[in-house]
Order: C-alpha cells, then sequence, then structure tokens
C-alpha cells in the first residue's frame, strides 16, 4: 500500500514544482469592455459625420461636398470595421489564455477523465486481474497528470505572451493613435453642425437682429420714458404714440425671436452635450487602450516570474468606460 | 461678427479669406486640423453674417451679397468634407497593417485553444476512448463470426470497426 504515494511523490516532484495559474477572469472582461468603447467611440463618430451631411443637406448644401461626406462616412466604418475586427481578435486571444490557464487549473479533473478512460480500457481488454489495479492506474494518473497539466499550461502562456506580445502591442498602439483622428474627425463633425446652426440663427448671433432689437428697444424705453417725464411742447400725444407703436413691432419681432432663441438653444445644447460624451468615450478609450497595453506588459513578467499579475488598473478603466459606453447609448 | 458693405467690398473680403483659409489648411497638423476648420468655419460664417449691401433697395446689389454668401458657405461646407476625408484617411492608412496583425493574433488563439486542449488531455481521452471503443467493436464482430452466417452483418460489423480505428487515427494525429 506505500507503493502507490510513494510514486506519485517521486514522479510529481519530478516534474519540477507547482505552477502558479493567474486568474484571467477580470482581465478578459475588462478586454471585452475595452472592445465595446472602441466600437461605440467609432459609432460616434459614423453618427457625427451622418449628422453632418443630414445638416448641409437640409441647408440645400451642394450634392458633390454631401456626396463626399457620406462616402467619407462608408469608408470610415468600413476600416473602423478592421479596428472592431481587431478588438475581437485580441479578446479571443485573452479568452484564449484564459482557456489555457483554466485548463490548467482543470488538469486534476481531465487526468481524472484519462484516468477512467484507462480504466474502461483495461477492463475491456480484460488482461487486468480484477478492478484494483485499473483504480490505482487511475488514480495515479490523476495525481500526476494534474501537475503536468499546470506546468504544460504555464510553459503555454509564457509561450504564447512571448510570441504574441509584440503583435498585440502592434495592434492596441495603432487603434491608439487612431483615437487621435477619431477625435478630430468628431471635433470637425460637431463644429460643422454649430456653424451650420449659427449660419441658419444668424439673427441671434452675437451683434445680430436679436441683439440689436434688444438695444432698441432699451433706447425706445428710455424716448417714452424721457418723453412721459418731460413732455415735448408740441406733438406729445404723437410722440408718445409713435414710440409705442415701435415698442409693439420691436416686441412682437423679439418675441418671434426668443422662440427661436429657445430652439437655438436647445440644438446647441444637444450638440454640446453628444460632444461631452463622445469626446469622454473617444478619450477613455484612448487612455484604456494604453491601461490595457501596460497591463499586458506585465501579465507577461508576472507569468514569467510565476507571480501573480495585476490588473486592478486595466479593470478600474473598463468599469469607467463602460459607464461613458452606457451614456452614449442613451444620447 | 466682421462687417463688409458693398458688393465690392464684401467681394474682396471673402477672396482674402479664402485664400488665408487655403494657406492656414496647407500648414494644419493632425493635432490643430479641427482647431484650425473650426476657425475658418467661424470666420465664413461671421462673414455670411456681416455681409451687407450698401442700398437695401438695390436688389440687384442684394442678389450678388446673396451670392457671396452662398459662395462662402459652399466653401464651408467643401472644407469640412475635405478635413474629414483627411482624418479618415489617416485610420485608413494603417488598415493593411492591422489586417495582417489579426492574422497573426488569430492564428496565435487558435494555437492557444489547441494547447489548452491539450493540456486538458483530451486527445489523450479521445484516443483511449477510440481504443476502447475499437476493441469492443472487434469483439462484437468475432462474436457475430461465429454466431450468424450473414455476409450482410459481418460486413456492417466491420465497418463500425473501420470507423472506430479512424476514429482512433484522428485522435493520435491530434495529440
Amino acid at each position: 500500500m506505500l507503493r502507490k504515494p510513494l510514486i506519485v511523490t517521486i514522479l510529481a516532484l519530478s516534474i519540477g514544482g507547482c505552477a502558479n495559474l493567474p486568474d484571467f477572469s477580470g482581465y478578459t472582461t475588462a478586454t471585452d469592455q475595452l472592445r465595446q468603447s472602441v466600437k461605440s467611440a467609432g459609432d460616434a463618430v459614423a453618427t457625427e459625420i451622418d449628422l453632418t451631411s443630414s445638416a448641409f443637406k437640409e441647408s440645400g448644401g451642394d450634392s458633390s461636398t454631401i456626396t463626399r461626406i457620406e462616402n467619407s462616412k462608408a469608408e470610415f466604418e468600413k476600416h473602423w470595421g478592421y479596428r472592431n475586427g481587431a478588438m475581437t481578435a485580441v479578446v479571443e486571444y485573452t479568452n484564449s489564455l484564459e482557456e489555457i490557464t483554466t485548463a490548467g487549473k482543470q488538469g486534476a479533473e481531465s487526468a481524472k477523465a484519462v484516468g477512467d478512460s484507462i480504466e474502461g480500457l483495461l477492463k475491456t481488454i480484460g488482461v487486468v486481474p480484477g478492478a484494483q489495479l485499473a483504480g490505482v492506474a487511475a488514480e495515479t494518473i490523476e495525481k500526476i497528470y494534474g501537475e503536468v497539466a499546470k506546468v504544460r499550461a504555464q510553459n503555454s502562456l509564457e509561450q504564447s505572451l512571448r510570441e504574441a506580445g509584440p503583435i498585440i502591442e502592434e495592434i492596441v498602439t495603432i487603434i491608439e493613435r487612431d483615437t487621435k483622428s477619431l477625435e478630430t474627425s468628431f471635433e470637425i463633425a460637431l463644429n460643422a453642425q454649430l456653424s451650420q446652426l449659427k449660419r441658419e440663427n444668424e439673427p441671434l448671433q452675437p451683434g445680430g437682429e436679436r441683439e440689436e432689437l434688444l438695444k432698441l428697444r432699451t433706447y425706445r424705453d428710455k424716448a417714452l420714458l424721457d418723453e412721459l417725464k418731460y413732455p415735448a411742447s408740441t406733438g406729445h400725444a404723437d410722440k408718445v404714440k409713435g414710440l409705442m407703436s415701435d415698442i409693439s413691432i420691436i416686441d412682437n419681432r423679439i418675441s418671434i425671436l426668443n422662440a427661436e432663441w429657445t430652439a437655438y438653444n436647445d440644438s446647441f445644447d444637444e450638440i454640446q452635450k453628444r460632444r461631452r460624451v463622445g469626446m469622454g468615450l473617444i478619450q477613455a478609450s484612448s487612455k484604456a487602450l494604453g491601461a490595457w497595453k501596460s497591463a499586458h506588459n506585465k501579465l507577461a513578467s508576472a507569468i514569467k516570474q510565476k507571480k501573480t499579475p495585476s490588473i486592478q488598473e486595466v479593470v478600474a478603466t473598463a468599469n469607467d468606460i463602460q459607464e461613458l459606453v452606457r451614456k452614449w447609448g442613451e444620447l | 461678427m466682421s462687417t463688409c458693405r458693398g458688393y465690392e467690398v464684401c467681394a474682396k473680403s471673402l477672396a482674402e479669406l479664402i485664400e488665408s483659409s487655403k494657406t492656414k489648411l496647407k500648414a494644419a497638423t493632425a493635432e490643430n486640423l479641427a482647431q484650425i476648420v473650426l476657425e475658418i468655419s467661424e470666420a465664413l460664417v461671421s462673414f455670411t453674417a456681416g455681409s451687407d449691401p450698401v442700398n437695401y433697395s438695390d436688389w440687384d446689389e442684394i442678389q450678388r451679397i446673396e451670392q457671396l454668401d452662398a459662395l462662402a458657405d459652399k466653401t464651408r461646407q467643401s472644407i469640412t468634407a475635405d478635413s474629414i476625408e483627411s482624418s479618415i484617411k489617416m485610420i485608413m492608412d494603417s488598415s493593411s497593417q492591422l489586417n495582417q496583425l489579426i492574422k497573426k493574433l488569430k492564428s496565435e488563439a487558435e494555437r492557444n485553444k489547441q494547447s489548452a486542449q491539450k493540456i486538458r488531455l483530451k486527445p489523450v481521452i479521445d484516443v483511449v476512448d477510440s481504443m476502447s471503443s475499437a476493441i469492443t467493436k472487434l469483439k462484437e464482430a468475432r462474436d457475430s463470426l461465429s454466431s450468424q452466417d450473414s455476409d450482410k452483418n459481418i460486413g456492417e460489423q466491420i465497418s463500425s470497426v473501420v470507423e472506430a480505428f479512424n476514429g482512433l487515427d484522428k485522435a493520435i494525429k491530434a495529440l
């Protein structure tokens, strides 16, 4: 009876000690959130380009210019689609790392399945007298292979992180750099909509009709008050009547412009709200890509040094962007 | 708001504005492109808001000023289209490089999945299971030979054996 544990111990020692396999679950979730934020950031830009071409179309803009903007949007969607594809590949890759780790951790269960299969085989062949030896074989295999699985997983992780590291680094660097262009496209599209809005509401702009009328209204009010305080010796009644008529005309026009002013401000605020959330999303995605890249590097060195990797930063950033993605979705 | 009065003055003012816009755009970098486009757009909107005829009763002059405003609008929208195109082009430029990297990463992920399968000892389990299955089938085939003479039945049993060995072969190759 002493032989069995002895064999197991010797074999286990010969494998080379216990491997410390990391927990990837937080990392894979964070990576998927990052993928979603990169996608949402792209969606935000596509939406704003679309709204820009619509605004130009409504203003009776040049059809060739509008077509160019629409084509740009189509090109953008196609090429941002590659970024989305790249992020999906990164997620798949991270999942595959988690798969290796899980496989390593579940080594004992797998080994048990092997043991059971071998036990079944031995019984099928019928060369093993009795079930006892088959049971011993199964248990031994289970214990030894449990450790083998962990060591194999550790080696596979090291190898994969070493080989995929530069690829990942390059992908994330490209997308991180692209977020700058994304920011530029987003700004240009939003600013174009604001300029168009201002152009369509010229009377409401500083120095425009509304401002002039408000000034004029003040002058007329003052003139009326003066006339009432210090009545003219001749034509007082006509002057008062004239001033009151002017004030009434001015008020009517101001009331129309005030209604336009409310609608203008609402549209203005809406664009600015999209700017805040969208820009926040793009910038947070850029920051998250940087954090992810750094976490991936730390992950590689932690696994090499057989330490548990620290992925708190990337998880925290992912949580931030999840909120921004939700806000953008609500707009 | 910049102002100009009269067609001649406004036309000159717009020409200068378009000229300076071209110069600014030529000097723009990826970092300041959005800001420069914004400044130009604001200046063009300001032009249309401040361009007035000398004589408001001169219908012909009003129409000509409106034509200048329309040109300013067209220029503004065209500059927007140009700058959106150029900022998207920066994204397009690295797409092929990115696609190459995606392929490499996908193959790395695929290799990891295969490693995980091997770590789970799935091929070993498959081999052993296939062997058990093959042996069982062989035994059944042998038994059927001794008890029955039906060729058809033997053929079917042999096919099962071949199938089981094919499975075994595949499992061994996967190791």
